[in-house]
């Protein structure tokens, strides 16, 4: 027999007593006395009361709240700003499914559409010149 | 214990529950001295236990044992104050507090079983407030595990691996001092 086994037959074998038995007794029934008895249930399992449960709860919820707003924050900023290109970009005259499809294809689609607005711009105003120079003449 | 005399205490019958009391005091003295490891905190509990089991009378189910029911009561309690104790982390082994010695009236017995329950406290000193419980239910006092679960409400999963690493440490410790 091991130590441990030894041991532990040895706490099973012994049976501490109460030092003041009568005591402890004599004041139990002091105590009930005066208290009146109830249907309550009081020896429960020591489940969590939900009190409990909600107490212990709090850091957690709050940690998920905090990694929440960390998470949001940035995508809301961003979110504002494909948003802004958004309506932007509704401004122009476009169909193309694939401009509208992610934020980087839009601005590049937008960049080009500026472009090829602006060098339309310019040759019209080029195209323009030489006619007034005939009309004049 | 006689049904009738437990249905005598549920109509409000003081001496009736005094029989209780006179019953079942030292196995829930037993119980609660091992779980808090001191003597003077064991009476509170078991005083304690008693003052709730008397007020609470009207929920006892008879389908089980009051033994069972008066366990739950002060493993429930002991729990409580073995969690607030590391709570404040004053979980400390104080060797100098005065044990409870077997009741045999016979000197060396006597010291012998204080040594007993000192190497129990200090072996049990580093076990958490639940593998305590667990331990001192199902190991020293040897309940079942089913009636354990009645006790504590606790899952068979969590019983069993809080009991194996009680034993563990309190093996370890164990063998350390001896």
């Amino acid at each position: 027999m091991d130590r441990y086994t030894d041991f532990i037959e040895k706490m099973r074998g012994s049976h501490p007593q109460m030092p003041h038995q009568e005591e402890v007794t004599g004041r139990i029934l002091e105590r009930i006395q005066t208290l009146p008895q109830s249907g309550a249930k009081t020896a429960t399992a020591l489940q969590k009361t939900p009190v409990i449960r909600l107490r212990r709860a709090i850091p957690a919820l709050v940690g998920i709240a905090a990694a929440a707003l960390m998470v949001c924050a940035p995508l809301t900023a961003r979110l504002k700003a494909d948003t802004a290109v958004r309506t932007d970009i509704s401004s122009l005259n476009m169909r193309t499914y694939a401009a509208m499809s992610r934020p980087d294809a839009q601005l590049e689609h937008y960049r080009r559409i500026k472009a090829l607005k602006q060098s339309v711009t310019g040759l019209e105003d080029r195209a323009a010149k030489p006619q007034d120079h005939e009309n004049r003449h | 214990m006689i049904p009738e005399t437990i249905d005598a205490a549920r109509n409000g019958d003081a001496g009736a529950f005094a029989l209780i009391v006179e019953r079942y005091r030292q196995s829930v003295f037993r119980i609660c001295v091992r779980i808090l490891g001191d003597g003077d905190e064991a009476e509170d509990a078991v005083q304690e236990t008693f003052v709730r089991a008397w007020q609470s009378l009207q929920g006892y189910d008879p389908r089980y044992s009051i033994a069972t029911w008066l366990r739950t009561i002060a493993c429930r309690l002991c729990y409580d104050v073995l969690r607030r104790r590391t709570r404040r982390q004053q979980y400390e082994l104080d060797a100098c507090r005065q044990g409870s010695g077997d009741g045999s009236g016979d000197p060396e017995s006597l010291r012998m079983s204080r040594e007993l329950e000192n190497l129990f406290r200090k072996a049990a000193s580093g076990l958490s407030p639940m593998q305590r419980t667990v331990f001192v239910l199902a190991e020293i006092e040897q309940l079942p595990s089913d009636e354990v679960h009645r006790i504590t409400g606790w899952s068979a999963v969590q019983i069993k691996s809080n009991l194996y690493i009680a034993r563990k440490k309190v093996r370890k410790a164990i063998e350390k001092e001896l």
